[in-house]
């Protein structure tokens, strides 16, 4: 720097720019490589002169700018840059920009190279500011040759590791092959084989991540995928069942040709990823699949990769043609989805089993499964989660019963066990093991399901077909008991089944003979105690059988497809009474309605308009109840009906909170206006001073703070009363304050309530 | 839908994080639909649940924020409580972006956040709001990432989030996210003028000395001696001091470096700790290697004519116009020069200028204002961007 002649300008100034170079010295020749000098060199020029724009320009190539982007938009701007020859220090206009002065020095050692400083508005370069550039571009100069030195040492060394690389990578894929060929002829299980072959291509290739995706036999335009690595599953299920063409691998199959795509030019569907390579599998000729890795850096694949990759699939087709054989004679006794015997060899092995039954006089058992709940997954969340349950089941079937035992899928959510050996007393041990297995929750990709088992066991000698029916009728029995448990079969059973479905029929009757009550609860205001608003609550008086609960009909009528009808009718009723009871007393009421989980359907807020307009009740004067296990069963298609009703003005409650999985989370998320706290709390509020009443109170303060009002269940004593209002809970219901009453009973009520008032 | 353009401010210190970030919001949309929500909040929140109260009342709104060494409102500054300002109505288009993780580089970390104005349509004026921590490094680094990204036509703004000068942890909030180490910024794009001024207001004491050891924002020799040393004997204050970190940032609040600059005022650098054991001192941006610099100091005086002159530079633009609110964000150093008091009457200055719209914003620990040359990270200064 000793030659560097500065003019000061101003008096102070040749301090300041000598120190400016100093630092710039200091920045540049730390930098990486030559685009990182570059950069360094134009961002810090431009700090220390105040200048917003700046570029290395080398011939006609603008190397490095700052402070123009976009280029398509400004490419006047680049221009100019361009433009620009050493010791210019002139007006230039800068396209959008607007204009400003610059300033432009060759830097020494590149030929033809330029840097270029504009300083948009009126104030020149000075003589020792461009005095200072020149300084800038001579170090830039010095650290360019100096990288250019080390990039060549770079780029020598990395050709040495990389002819060593190459003969060890040769020796390793020798060995996995070797391995694959061994798995292949030893009939290894078809998913293993390939799970070897996509395990061998990740390490071979130093990738991230492989897939292995067949053309679905059944469906030509889409691709399953058979076997992956490195991929979590979140992204696998955003990559199931692409169509041929799309994606890396789709587009192997479609060419029929390696393909490697890169980030920049070819856009992955995902951006961690830098380069993918995919090679087809062919099987007699034809193409069936693809392989396809991927690296998240650019430099990981090697010229001969697709090589490479083109030897592992051709290992892949070896073990489709080897498996395709066996796998032929399987698939006529197996259900696909879950791998298990299907119902064809089940009823093959029951036979089987019943005839050596014959020779030594026993008996066969089976096991009769039904999953409770499960339609309402299926429907909800979809047909493939559905399937992923059905498998999860059956593994966790598989692992709950002895080896000599067969495990069916006989359809649908339905399974079989029949026992290999012991009799009834096994077959209750084996149904509660199964039942307590089916009960752990499922992980579906994060959200947590739970399901039941309803079990029937039935023993016998006759025919295989029999058994199984009274293995059917002792789960259904057990199922109208209550799901999740398991009953062993009795004569009477078909009986008593009979008799439900005698009673399923009444039930039919009564729903079109609108035979069917509503009764109503009073929800008070537990400051006042007024009556503030009406729970409506279905009641059945059979014409035989007296008075049905609601909890045994209510279900009933889910399974029979009744319970839209029974709930229309008690939104009609309960509003219809409302507008009576408000033309008669003159009260501003309320109105609450249960909705059961198989009412929230598309079409109901369309019903819930049709009947608020006959009625002439305004929304804000109905409420629906819904359960917090509801709520949570499925999320985006509840979230949405929810908001539609919400939408028509009808407020939101929920029903029994506290009980199930309730979090703030997904109160926020569902437009609700009311919670109900659950009796249990109510109950426990006033025997004890500890964690219940803590809980009641934090579900107040909650509610409190998210603007909900609470509503306090099942209260019966004047206690709860007292702790409730201490808590600062608005609204109650309970024997406390009144048992349902019928529609003149409430308007006797409301009456008296008035007359007080008045009095 | 909302048709005039507004800006409304709420704040709260109920003790309730939940209820606090729920009252605020209210106050500051009235029932509006915002296209932005901007949350300034003590550290002492619970910010997970201050954020869930805005949600109550904002709903799904792009929402930004940090947490503070002092909140500002149009009433006044204050401490340990939640200032929230909304705008919304005709000629806005905002769009928001965090970069998590930023101290593993802090320039890619601005650049991704400058990446939100992809998502903007076109409007006659922008600015890129950015909200950073200054614990995580060289915040001017932040600066040069999105720079480098916008160019010379987008200026930047904003402030780094305080913690209440414990200086051990800050918050960025970026939607229901609640971060530390991260950049989050608003893409603002409008139809009418946005306007942005810096000043400071501290002066050189004393003759200048030459940064000969440093790296980043670390200076670890001054004139070619231990840089603490050469500091505190400078300053005539006794080594026992370091002792005590927090009194320390004290005392060094009120004692910045100044970096020469080409023209206009120095560059004013934050010394934030000492390290007793390699005599060095840590400022809150890159002091370099080679540079001039001065001990600064400031006085009631000079400070506010300071908040003056950033006002009238940030409204210039405006044309005469009252803007709809301004937003502000100041060097917690002024703090310590202004004293409680002081800082009430910098407030009133700020609102005196702004004609009746609302301010809103915070002290923190670093301000970024770019609208001429390259740098822009700025400390114990005032940056004021107003919105027309």
């Amino acid at each position: 720097m000793g030659e560097l002649e500065l003019r000061p300008d101003r008096p102070g100034e040749r301090t300041w720019s000598t120190h400016q170079l100093t630092e710039f010295l200091a920045l540049v020749s730390g930098a990486r490589d030559e685009t990182h000098a570059m950069e360094v060199a134009v961002e810090r020029a431009a700090e220390a002169l105040d200048a917003e724009v700046g570029a290395i320009v080398v011939g006609s190539r603008v190397e490095v700018a700052l402070g123009v982007p976009a280029p398509g938009a400004t490419g006047s701007a680049l221009e100019t840059l361009v433009g620009a020859r050493p010791g210019d220090r002139e007006r230039v206009v800068l396209g959008p920009l607007g204009s400003g002065y610059s300033a432009t020095v060759a830097i020494e050692g590149v030929r033809d190279g330029r840097m270029v400083l504009v300083r948009l508005g009126d104030e020149a370069f000075g003589g020792a500011e461009v005095s200072l550039l020149h300084g800038m571009a001579r170090v830039l100069g010095l650290t360019l040759r100096l990288q250019r030195g080390i990039a060549d040492e770079r780029r020598q060394a990395e050709e040495n590791a990389r002819l060593l690389d190459s003969l060890r990578r040769r020796e390793q894929l020798l060995q996995r092959l070797d391995a694959i060929q061994r798995s292949i002829s030893d009939r290894t299980r078809l998913d293993e084989t390939l799970a070897a072959i996509v395990d061998g291509a990740v390490e071979i290739l130093g990738a991230d991540e492989a897939l292995l995706r067949l053309v679905d036999p059944h469906d030509p335009g889409s691709m399953m995928i058979v076997a992956s690595t490195g991929i979590d599953d979140a992204r696998l299920r955003g990559l199931r069942r692409a169509p041929v063409g799309e994606l890396v691998g789709g587009r192997a199959i479609a060419a029929g040709k390696p393909v490697v795509a890169h980030a920049d030019g070819d856009g992955l569907a995902f951006d961690d990823l830098e380069t993918v390579v995919a090679v087809p599998v062919f099987e007699h000729g034809a193409v069936v699949g693809s392989i396809a890795v991927g690296a998240r850096s650019r430099e990981r694949f090697q010229d001969d990769d697709a090589e490479l990759l083109v030897r592992f699939a051709g290992h892949a087709s070896v073990a489709l043609a080897a498996a395709r054989a066996a796998d032929a004679a399987h698939s006529t006794f197996h259900d696909p989805l879950t791998g298990l015997a299907n119902r064809r060899l089940f009823l093959d092995r029951l036979d089987h089993a019943l005839a050596g039954a014959e020779r030594t006089g026993a008996s066969v058992t089976v096991l009769f499964l039904d999953l409770d709940g499960f339609k309402l997954v299926n429907d909800s969340m979809g047909h493939l989660t559905g399937d992923r349950v059905l498998a999860d089941v059956a593994a966790r079937l598989k692992t709950s019963v002895r080896k000599g035992d067969t495990v069916a899928r006989l359809g649908g959510d339905e399974f079989g066990i029949l026992l290999g050996a012991g009799g009834l007393d096994k077959a209750r041990r084996i149904a509660e093991r199964v039942g307590s297995a089916v009960a752990e929750p499922f992980d579906l990709g994060g959200r947590e399901v739970r399901l039941t088992a309803s079990i029937g066991i039935a023993a016998g000698s006759s025919e295989a077909e029999d058994i199984l029916r009274d293995a059917d009728v002792a789960m259904y029995q057990a199922k109208s008991r209550a799901p999740g448990g398991y009953a062993v079969f009795e004569a009477d059973m078909r009986m008593r089944l009979v008799e439900q479905m005698a009673l399923r029929a009444d039930l039919q009757r009564a729903v079109d003979r609108n035979e069917l009550g509503v009764v109503f609860q009073p929800i008070v205001d537990l400051a006042t105690e007024a009556t503030v608003g009406l729970e409506a609550l279905i009641r059945w008086s059979h014409s035989e059988r007296g008075d049905v609960s609601p909890s045994v009909f209510v279900p009933l009528a889910e399974r029979a497809g009744l319970i839209r009808p029974i709930g229309a009718f008690v939104l009609r009723e309960s509003c219809e009474r409302l507008r009576e009871w408000r033309e008669e007393t003159g009260g501003d009421l309320a109105v609450h309605v249960n909705l059961s989980a198989h009412e929230l359907h598309a079409g109901l807020a369309r019903e819930v308009t049709a009947v608020l307009r006959a009625t002439g009740i305004e929304a804000g004067s109905l409420v629906l109840e819904i359960t917090e296990t509801q709520l949570m069963q499925d999320t985006e298609a509840t979230l949405a009906r929810l908001a539609e009703l919400r939408a028509l003005g009808v407020r939101l409650a929920v029903d029994d909170f506290g009980t199930g999985y309730s979090s703030l989370r997904y109160l926020r998320r569902f437009p609700v206006d009311i919670l109900k706290i659950a009796k249990p709390f109510v109950e426990d509020i006033d025997r004890s001073d500890g964690d219940e009443r803590a809980l009641a109170r934090t579900i107040v303060d909650l509610a409190a703070s998210m603007r909900l009002a609470t509503i306090a269940e099942g209260i019966e004593t004047q206690g709860e009363l007292d702790r409730l209002r201490e808590l600062g809970c608005g609204l109650g219901q309970g024997y406390l304050f009144s048992r349902p009453l019928d529609a003149h009973g409430v308007e006797r009520r409301l009456r008296a309530e008035r007359d007080r008032a008045a009095a | 839908m909302e048709r005039k353009r507004w800006i409304g401010v709420g704040r709260s210190d109920h003790p309730h994080a939940a209820r606090a970030g729920a009252a605020a919001a209210a106050c500051a949309l009235e029932g509006r639909d915002a296209a932005l929500v901007v949350v300034f909040s003590a550290d002492t929140y619970d910010l997970h649940a201050l954020v869930q109260g805005v949600r109550v009342e904002a709903g799904e709104v792009p929402l930004v924020g940090c947490s503070t060494a002092g909140e500002i409102a149009t009433g006044g500054p204050g401490d340990s409580g939640v200032v929230i300002l909304a705008l919304g109505g005709e000629g806005f288009s905002i769009a928001t972006a965090v970069a998590p993780e930023a101290s593993r580089d802090l320039r890619a970390a601005g650049a991704a956040v400058a990446g939100a104005f992809d998502r903007v349509d076109e409007r006659r004026h922008r600015a890129l709001l950015l909200l950073a921590d200054a614990l995580a490094g060289d915040q001017q680094d932040v600066v040069r990432g999105a720079y480098g990204v916008l160019g010379a036509a987008t200026p930047l703004v904003g402030g780094c989030a305080g913690d209440g000068l414990k200086m051990a942890r800050t918050f960025q909030l970026h939607g229901d996210l609640v971060l530390d180490d991260a950049v989050v910024g608003a893409a603002i794009a409008s139809d009418a003028p946005l306007g942005i001024g810096v000043r400071h207001g501290w002066k050189r004491v004393g003759e200048p000395m030459v940064v000969t050891e440093s790296h980043a924002n670390r200076v670890y020799r001054l004139d070619d001696r231990p840089a603490l040393e050469v500091y505190l004997e400078r300053l005539a204050a006794p080594v026992a001091m370091c002792d005590d970190p927090a009194a320390f940032t004290a005392f060094a609040l009120t004692h910045p470096l100044g970096l020469a600059r080409r023209t206009g005022e120095e560059q004013v650098r934050f010394v934030g700790e000492a390290d007793l054991g390699d005599r060095s001192l840590g400022c809150v941006a890159e002091v370099p290697q080679g540079a001039l610099v001065w001990l600064m100091e400031g006085d009631e005086g000079s400070v506010l004519d300071a908040a003056d002159a950033a006002c009238a530079a940030a409204l210039e633009p405006l044309g005469g116009r009252v803007p709809q609110g301004l937003l502000v964000f100041g060097g917690v150093a002024r703090r310590g020069v202004l004293g409680d008091e002081g800082i009430v009457r910098e407030v009133r200055r700020v609102a005196g200028h702004a004609g009746g719209a609302p301010i809103a914003g915070f002290y923190g620990y670093g301000e970024i204002a770019r609208t001429r040359g390259a740098a822009g990270f700025h400390n114990q200064a005032l940056v004021v961007l107003a919105v027309a």
